[in-house]
């Protein structure tokens, strides 16, 4: 892409990462420190494969997979106060900034997120996760959908049988493996908490989030 | 006898003296004996001059290059030309005459026999590539043309211009003709003037947004860098020789369009890698996170989407998978992010016009090789197309770019050197189509040019040193008339890719910390080592690539972290660098991801014997945090 001049020059002034809200006052931070403002608190897991992985919900922004101007006035009107946030990159979604919200914890920003889902059943709204313990680290959000890796040996009618069962609906199946499927579930908590339960359940030899993913040209 | 290198550059007559290291070119000669002759003497055609390399002993105080325009040229009947130790130009060789090269080295005991005679013929690259822009586009041939602000080095270029006029492949003319590249991006205008003709028929490219399949960017996309994928369609396969716009490395191939980066999930990046699997030749993904020193893995369903592309892409041959390093240079390291350090995939650092690193682009271990991009564009980067009219990168406003706004002087980052590799790749295929993969990839490293001679990182790799590498570069700049050539008698490699994975090891010992700091110099800790021993005889004898998995999660600060693997052979691959990491804002903040179970890729080691003692090195440069080498492991790819 084009990369335009940054400086990025290694001054050991530090700005401290903002995680509560980016109005708060910058103070210099040592190397390996970063002050609870900075700090994201929550961390959830995730069964990337076998392999467990933590990303930290990041309470002040919501993931909307419905970028439209008028969903910010529905943002608006569910006592929620959003802006576009910076790193707003139009990857297929919009970051929005909570200006008003009503705790600081990640319970009430995944509450609020579900009442408004509720309330505007037609849009499609996230937590924004993080891959590391600080707003500066990558960006994900839940879109919905899940990643399932069912028994390689199993045939197509044990297949059909499994997803009847749990009343899954197939969204595709995978070519790159045997009998992988992207399941169709709502976006949000839903998705992460049914991929972990699947998961857990040892039915399955992964489940995972369709994650939404920040990432960028180069 | 250690030989040193320098390197010479004649106007008309260019030599290039290439001094191997220990062990390599002609060695040494005795103190009352002239120098041995020279070896590894090539001749490669250019537009009215040759560029001539050979490789001479540390002895020889000089060069004298013999030629003529007949076969069976020597000291007695070929025109001598004496090369000191300053540049000297020769000018006016005819196009399409061959010359024919014998070269000598000289010190003060005397002269040295004839080295093997070479040949090359000059071609006019005006005659053939009548785009307006052409002479813009350095990357193609760099003659020496000036940027805003910069001015290019003769030569350090992707030298695709004996490809396309029969020179490499003798009276064929290799243009990229029946090859297929997806620009996996932000988008692609299929109509553009001078990308119509090679888009792919249209129900082959795909709008994650719209789920149609013009991946064209909409009127409306304003978004910050809209038009970065024609941009790198463009540098890949923009229509050559039609007297509009400009030309790409593979002016005659086809490219179709996935605009992933419109709809980021997992479930489109894995559509993306696999999508037209049998037709696809090579992906092209000038894309990847930001991680800005911290750790950013590629998740495992994306692996499993390349892995089967590797397998099953191209009926079997496998999908060529071509990845930008990254931009975050010099914070990021391209081996931080899964990205651009996955197994099987080709990893592209970026160059500046005179063929020395782009400041902005990741040095790494899993580097393969690099190609031109630039600095910026108030200095010199690529010549591309953009998107019609007052939108993409040349606005009406953009007073320093070009007045016709369908094109753009000002593509760069490691996002443009990357389409130049995919370019050079599908020059490789059609040439010789069935290569595999992972034939492409020793190909373009075996013939990749040694640019930036003098940098202290070049280092001899491969069980008999036949490779250079570089943790900046990779294996050096992409060539595609040798990679071509060399595709054309290249003995395909038989057989599945072989995997070897000794025990890892556990030590779990405290990493001693750095002191210092806050004002005082800083002291790195004493580094720790351990050992891997790999017994001969494994599955894999010959290397690829490695994975080195590594795990130091109780480590605080990943960033204060050194890692290094040396092989039994000596070769060191750096895996890690102590670094700080970065805020959003580019400010410098905490690292926030930690080394659990990451797993770095290295290409360095190609060619090595997995046979013998691994060692890996890990070192505390950073005071204030501490932990331990919990454990760490092996996996090697080859035959």
């Amino acid at each position: 892409m084009k990369t335009s001049r940054i400086n990025i020059g290694k001054t050991l002034t530090a700005a401290l990462l903002l995680g509560m809200s980016l109005n708060v006052a910058c103070a210099p931070a040592m190397k390996g420190q970063f002050s609870k403002a900075s700090a994201l608190a929550e961390a959830h897991v995730w069964y990337d494969g076998d392999r467990e992985r933590k990303v930290w919900i990041n309470p002040q922004m919501v993931a909307d997979f419905n970028p439209d101007a008028a969903k910010h006035s529905k943002l608006q009107t569910a006592n929620l106060s959003a802006t576009p946030h910076q790193r707003n990159k139009h990857n297929g979604i919009n970051i929005w900034q909570l200006d008003k919200i009503s705790s600081s914890t990640s319970g009430a920003s995944i509450a609020a997120i579900k009442s408004l889902q509720t309330t505007q059943p037609a849009g499609k709204y996230s937590p924004v996760f993080h891959d590391g313990p600080s707003n500066s680290a990558t960006m994900r959000a839940l879109p919905g959908n899940i990643f399932v890796y069912l028994n390689p040996l199993w045939d197509s009618a044990a297949v059909t049988a499994w997803l009847k069962s749990h009343q899954f609906e197939i969204v595709k199946k995978l070519e790159i493996g045997p009998n992988i499927y992207l399941l169709k579930t709502g976006p949000g908590m839903e998705a992460l908490d049914t991929a972990n339960k699947l998961y857990k359940s040892g039915e399955v030899k992964a489940a995972f989030p369709d994650w939404w993913q920040e990432v960028t040209a180069q | 006898m250690k030989v040193t290198r320098y390197s010479f550059q004649l106007v008309a007559l260019i030599v290039s003296l290439l001094l191997a290291a220990c062990g390599g070119g002609s060695g040494g000669g005795s103190a009352s004996l002239p120098p041995p002759a020279p070896t590894n003497v090539t001749a490669t055609a250019k537009d009215g001059y040759v560029l001539l390399d050979a490789t001479v002993a540390s002895d020889a105080a000089g060069v004298n290059v013999y030629w003529s325009t007949s076969s069976g040229v020597s000291k007695a009947n070929g025109t001598k030309i004496v090369v000191g130790s300053s540049p000297q130009a020769h000018t006016g060789l005819a196009n399409s005459t061959t010359y024919y090269y014998v070269v000598t080295a000289v010190n003060a005991n005397g002269e040295s026999a004839e080295s093997a005679q070479v040949s090359a013929t000059p071609v006019a690259l005006a005659s053939l590539a009548t785009d307006p822009l052409n002479s813009e586009q350095w990357h193609l041939q760099n003659t020496g043309q000036s940027g805003a602000n910069s001015t290019g080095t003769a030569g350090e270029d992707l030298n695709v211009q004996p490809v396309w006029t029969g020179v490499t492949v003798p009276g064929t003319a290799i243009r990229g003709n029946g090859i297929r590249i997806a620009v996996v991006d932000d988008g692609l205008e299929i109509g553009h003037e001078d990308l119509a003709t090679n888009v792919a028929s249209n129900e082959l490219s795909y709008n994650y947004a719209t789920g149609s399949n013009d991946p064209s960017n909409p009127a409306n996309d304003t978004a910050e860098g809209n038009g970065h994928g024609t941009a790198v369609a463009g540098i890949i396969a923009a229509r050559g020789f039609n007297g509009i716009g400009t030309t790409g490395v593979a002016p005659f191939a086809n490219v179709v369009g996935y605009n992933y980066l419109k709809n980021t999930s997992l479930s489109n990046a894995v559509d993306a890698m696999t999508r037209g699997i049998a037709a696809v030749h090579v992906s092209n993904n000038s894309w990847g996170p930001n991680p800005k020193g911290n750790l950013v893995p590629a998740d495992s369903v994306t692996r499993d989407a390349i892995n089967t592309g590797l397998a099953t892409g191209r009926g079997g041959k496998g999908t060529i998978y071509v990845f930008a390093a990254g931009n975050g240079g010099p914070t990021s390291n391209a081996n931080y992010k899964g990205t651009s350090n996955t197994h099987g995939t080709i990893v592209v650092g970026a160059v500046n016009d005179k063929g020395q690193k782009a400041s902005y682009s990741e040095e790494g271990a899993s580097l393969l090789v690099s190609a031109p991009s630039g600095e910026y564009c108030d200095t010199h980067t690529i010549t591309t197309t953009d998107r019609t009219g007052n939108t993409g990168f040349n606005l009406n406003a953009t007073a320093t770019d070009y007045i016709n706004k369908n094109y753009t002087r000002c593509m760069n980052g490691t996002s443009a050197a990357t389409p130049g590799v995919s370019g050079v790749a599908a020059l490789m295929l059609e040439a010789r189509p069935e290569l595999g993969w992972r034939d492409v990839r020793l190909i373009l490293a075996e013939t990749a040019r040694q640019n930036d001679a003098a940098d202290s990182g070049w280092f001899q790799a491969g069980a008999s040193n036949q490779y250079h590498f570089n943790h900046k570069y990779g294996f050096g700049v992409a060539n595609a008339a040798a990679a071509v050539a060399l595709a054309k008698t290249w003995t395909l490699i038989t057989g599945a890719e072989a995997t070897l994975s000794p025990a890892s090891v556990a030590p779990n010992t405290p990493i001693p910390d750095a002191t210092g700091g806050n004002g005082n110099p800083v002291v790195p800790g004493t580094s720790i080592t351990s050992t891997i021993n790999v017994p001969s005889g494994g599955a894999v004898s010959n290397i690829e690539y490695v994975e080195i998995t590594f795990n130091a999660a109780n480590h605080t600060y990943m960033g204060d972290l050194e890692v290094l693997l040396t092989s039994p052979a000596g070769k060191t691959s750096r895996l890690a660098e102590s670094h700080p990491c970065q805020d959003a804002n580019n400010a410098t903040a905490a690292c926030v991801t930690v080394y659990d179970g990451w797993v770095f890729g290295s290409s360095a080691h190609l060619g090595e014997n997995t046979a013998g003692s691994w060692t890996l090195t890990v070192t505390d440069k950073g005071p204030g945090d501490t932990g331990n080498l919990q454990s760490w492991g092996l996996k090697f790819y080859g035959r």
